[in-house]
């Protein structure tokens, strides 16, 4: 057993074998998306241009999630839907499962995860359900996805995560919620709930600076997060109180700031956010942040720099990406929208399909 | 193929006609919507016109009818919530509500206090808080837990006058923007330069979640949260309970969501179907009668609550009834990220 240290050391320096296809290659796509054709009941990975045209489209085996991409490979990870224990490596060219991810024993993948920057390491969250501690697993991407080890999240129910701009350091958004397979999505600790975000050293997986939320927000869940070029931090939440609290759902924090700033507004109009954010991105300008509750039927946007929330209501919207004018977002029927920096919405398309959760950018505006 | 196709044809009933015909579905969504936003219009302005600022000036008789009357008309529009309703949160403007923290009793009284509401400048007044607008302040205003409060202080009559008038031009608004821009949205969905509906099933599908919505809401916050537990009912936050239209506001939602399906979505759907959902409603509406027999209902809901549950039984029918009956007819469905969480 190598050292934590020594092991991740070792990867990152590995040389990649294999001769592998470019993104180019897969008819370059701007953004990746999971979806559902309704007609059919089937799965698939989608490859889109911002335009909203669809440059490919790829069998799933069941309904996917989260895909990670890898940053020049054409290789995208879909992850087996919450609590899976398997993820798929698609080879995004010709849609060949090139690896498959299986959860050690006794873990369970949470749906996310991220490649370091040079994309030789896939970091995945994963919940070791015996104990409830969160992990990272750390899998070697350029020697066919091997298991390398694994690094605490820093708290419990470790969901989405992103690198920093510099690739010191990974961010990682701990839900707090603890679970167990055996029980399903159910919620085995609200009353004692800390969710927290932790920033973990990809040089030895050391818990580097860590902030949560104060006491009157702890029953909210920090999901899922974005990263600016700046290195600050946009973290989407789920509250887990009444649907109709109206409590805020989206802060910023960058790495060494003392706490978290809150992003406000009227309670009435969060209340309308039903609780739930599914989805977060920054605008290319970095300092407007945007989140979409499905729940809802709206996104808002802030800008860190002050004044009100922009809104924009569109049923079933989830999926939330960074684009050069502002945002791209998805729904669950198919609709394509590009939202400018006030959110003011185009339509680009209405795909024959319903956009799962999420919208992968392949490349950063923020 | 064909022939387990043919078998399944056979064996599972019909609950669709042919393709159903979504335009017409959106211009009859704009039909009631119409008429439901003419009706509220009319109805504040009736309301408007019986509440002059000074008190000496009041018939209450007439005030109180035709606040029961402007309230009745905001239930049969409120089900359609979207468009107009949703653009500048006009809903929550005229009701505010669920008021789980009780903010609405707390603003009023406050208000009265230190009256200091701009009452007599209706666009500072309509950009003040939603809690201290609406129905429920209104309510507020003119009732307590005894009954009808005497309208005798002055600060009391002119804050009546200016909710009256408040509530008159959210109906105006109302009525325009459906005349107007929403009206020209919804009958044009899915043509091309409509950055709302982007095909002509987008308005069926805002409809209908529109309904499921309020009857999911009508049960949570209309009959689970003020029946508590066996223990522990809790008549006192019963809906409207001061001005007694706790029940009234439930059998006006039910019934303006199941006239909205049966006139906007039946004709698309097979007659088996429409069949499921009026008996689904008459079985709310058969619930309702039995309450109403034996009382109000903030009271009922300590002195029998088997029968509040069951009413919150049939109206949960009525939704199951909806949702298995216009989604698969339409063929739509409700929201695929909103209902899986992440």
């Amino acid at each position: 057993m190598l050292s934590r240290r020594r092991f991740l050391l070792t990867a990152a320096a590995a040389p990649s074998l294999a001769p592998a296809l470019s993104w180019a290659e897969a008819g370059a796509p701007d953004l990746l998306a999971a979806a559902k054709t309704p007609e059919t009941g089937h799965f698939t990975l989608l490859g889109l241009r911002r335009s909203g045209e669809t440059v490919f489209s790829l069998p799933l085996p069941g309904r996917g999630h989260a895909a990670a991409a890898h940053p020049y490979r054409a290789e995208a990870v879909a992850f087996a839907r919450r609590p899976g224990t398997f993820a798929l490596v698609i080879r995004c060219t010709d849609g060949a499962a090139i690896a498959k991810l299986t959860a050690p024993e006794g873990r369970h993948f949470y749906g996310h995860g991220v490649f370091s920057a040079d994309g030789g390491l896939l970091y995945t969250t994963e919940n070791a359900y015996e104990t409830g501690a969160g992990r990272v697993g750390i899998w070697d991407a350029s020697d066919g996805y091997r298991r390398l080890g694994e690094i605490s999240s820093g708290g419990i129910g470790p969901h989405d995560m992103a690198l920093l701009p510099d690739g010191a350091a990974l961010v990682v958004a701990n839900g707090g919620i603890r679970t167990h397979p055996a029980s399903g999505r159910e919620k085995l600790n609200l009353p004692e709930m800390a969710p927290n975000l932790s920033y973990l050293s990809t040089v030895d997986g050391a818990l580097i600076d860590q902030v949560g939320p104060e006491a009157e927000l702890r029953l909210n869940s920090m999901r899922h997060l974005a990263v600016a070029q700046s290195g600050l931090v946009a973290v989407a939440m789920q509250w887990q109180g009444d649907p109709e609290d109206g409590v805020p759902l989206l802060a910023f924090h960058s790495l060494g700031a003392p706490g978290l700033l809150i992003a406000e507004a009227e309670p009435h109009q969060l209340a309308r956010m039903q609780g739930y954010a599914g989805s977060v991105a920054f605008d290319p300008s970095g300092v407007r942040a945007a989140i979409t509750s499905p729940r809802g039927g709206q996104v808002m946007a802030w800008n860190i720099e002050g004044g009100p929330p922009a809104l924009w209501r569109r049923p079933d919207v989830c999926g939330l990406a960074t684009a050069p004018e502002g945002w791209l977002a998805t729904d669950g029927i198919g609709g394509f929208f590009a939202l400018a920096p006030d959110l003011a919405a185009k339509p680009l398309a209405r795909h024959g399909v319903a956009f799962d959760n999420h919208l992968i950018a392949l490349e950063k505006f923020s | 193929m064909i022939r387990r196709l043919f078998l399944a044809a056979i064996l599972t009933p019909s609950l669709a006609l042919a393709a159903p015909d979504h335009q017409a579905v959106a211009e009859r969504t704009l039909a009631q919507v119409t008429s439901a936003s003419a009706g509220f219009a009319a109805a504040t302005e009736a309301l408007r016109g019986a509440a002059p600022a000074a008190c000496e000036a009041i018939d209450a008789e007439v005030l109180q009818t035709r606040f029961h009357a402007a309230w009745d008309a905001w239930m049969a529009l409120h089900p359609m919530r979207f468009g107009p309703l949703e653009d500048e949160d006009r809903a929550l403007q005229i009701a505010f509500w669920p008021d789980s923290r009780g903010t609405t009793g707390r603003t009023v009284s406050r208000a009265l206090k230190s009256q200091n509401l701009p009452l007599d400048d209706p666009s500072a007044f309509g950009n003040g808080s939603v809690a201290s607008r609406g129905f429920y302040a209104l309510e507020r205003l003119l009732f307590n837990d005894d009954g009808a409060i005497p309208l005798t202080d002055p600060y009391r009559c002119r804050y009546v006058a200016a909710v009256a008038v408040d509530l008159d031009r959210l109906a105006d608004e109302i009525a325009a923007s459906w005349a107007g821009p929403w009206g020209t949205r919804v009958s044009t969905a899915g043509a091309p330069g409509n950055d709302t509906y982007l095909a002509a099933d987008e308005v069926s599908l805002r409809l209908f979640a529109s309904l499921t919505g309020s009857l999911d809401e009508t049960i949570k916050t209309r009959i689970t949260v003020p029946l508590g537990s066996f223990q522990k009912p809790k008549p006192r936050v019963a809906e409207a309970r001061r001005s007694g239209r706790s029940l009234q506001q439930i059998a006006l939602n039910t019934q303006a969501v199941g006239s909205a399906a049966l006139t906007i979505f039946g004709p698309e759907l097979s007659s088996e179907a429409v069949g499921q959902i009026e008996a689904a409603l008459a079985a709310v509406e058969d619930s309702l009668a039995d309450l109403r027999a034996i009382g109000m209902l903030p009271e009922v809901l300590v002195s029998d609550q088997l029968k509040v549950e069951i009413l919150g039984q049939k109206v949960t029918g009525l939704n199951n009834a909806l949702r298995a009956t216009v989604g698969p007819g339409l063929g739509i469905a409700e929201g695929f990220n909103s209902a899986d969480g992440d």
